[in-house]
């Protein structure tokens, strides 16, 4: 292969290295945020609607949850989902889901689906962002969603529990920052 | 009579955490390798290119060279590939400069209906805030 040619290659890759590691990562975590702004939206409607009052615990600590995320989306990838899954055996669940299930069964029958609907759908929309984080990871599995599509796979008791594990470890490493930087 | 072994004690939620945190920091070094060391066998790869071309050619040799033996097909899909990059980092910045326009108002409205509403506390543009500030 002729230098030039050569050189030109490496500088098509090194453009390519770029795109993989800085552009793509900042669209999927862009994504996400989307996602995850949609659903904020969605039920802050459906509280402006009256369904449920924004004071309730189920609708504060939902959207605290939500808000979480929208922060540390970059943070959610794939290594950590398996590290979670391996590590935290599920001793007992997080305080803040025991105390989020309490309020919610507070509701009334039709409000309580609605709202673990926006909790299935917010757990639907951080596999999909684990699993899409890397380039190459989302050009292998892209296809195949048209056979399976990702929401049926959170609806597996295993990766849900690891996905709902995810989720509060996320939640629960903010608390423990801010408690730190409190006591700092 | 044998002493009974010393029984191991559960894992609490605290050893869970620890673990995690080894094996997280172990990964994300292990990321942080692959990813930097891609780019310095890149380039390594572009200065052995440049090596072999040191002394016979200048700078000015290589890049009429390049362009010397870049043909048409060649020519079109770098074409592509830059206009394909040039309008993603267009669209990018557009979406940011709307959601720093509409974001505001927005959450003003719902600030109406909800005083106590929380925030994400993303930057204005929804973008990730510089560490600190967060």
């Amino acid at each position: 292969m002729n230098a030039d040619v050569a050189l030109g290659s490496v500088l098509a890759l090194i453009g390519l290295w770029f795109a993989v590691y800085y552009l793509w990562r900042d669209f999927r975590n862009d994504a996400f945020r989307d996602d995850i702004f949609f659903l904020r939206d969605r039920m802050f409607l459906y509280a402006a609607q009256g369904n449920i009052s924004f004071g309730h615990p189920a609708y504060a600590i939902l959207r605290e949850r939500m808000n979480v995320l929208l922060r540390h989306g970059p943070d959610l990838t794939l290594t950590r989902f398996i590290l979670i899954v391996a590590t935290h055996k599920p001793l007992t669940p997080s305080l803040s889901l025991v105390a989020w299930e309490t309020a919610v069964n507070e509701l009334p029958t039709e409000v309580q689906a609605k709202m673990r609907d926006f909790s299935a759908r917010v757990a639907i929309f951080v596999f999909i962002h684990v699993m899409y984080y890397s380039f190459f990871r989302y050009m292998a599995i892209r296809p195949l969603v048209f056979l399976i599509p990702l929401p049926k796979v959170v609806e597996s008791p295993k990766v849900a529990s690891g996905v709902e594990r995810l989720e509060s470890e996320t939640v629960e490493r903010e608390t423990r920052l801010i408690g730190r930087a409190a006591t700092a | 009579m044998a002493d009974t072994p010393l029984q191991k004690p559960p894992r609490t939620v605290l050893d869970n955490q620890l673990s995690f945190k080894k094996l997280d920091t172990v990964a994300e070094l292990g990321r942080e390798l692959i990813k930097w060391s891609a780019l310095v066998l890149l380039g390594y790869w572009g200065y052995r290119c440049v090596a072999v071309m040191a002394g016979t050619i200048t700078f000015a040799d290589i890049a009429v060279r390049i362009l010397g033996n870049l043909t048409v097909s060649k020519g079109i899909i770098a074409l592509l590939t830059g206009s394909g990059w040039v309008y993603g980092l267009a669209q990018r910045s557009l979406r940011r400069r709307f959601v720093e326009r509409n974001a505001k108002t927005k959450n003003d409205l719902e600030r109406v209906i909800d005083p106590k509403r929380t925030s994400s506390n993303l930057s204005s543009k929804g973008t990730t805030p510089a560490k600190g500030k967060r």
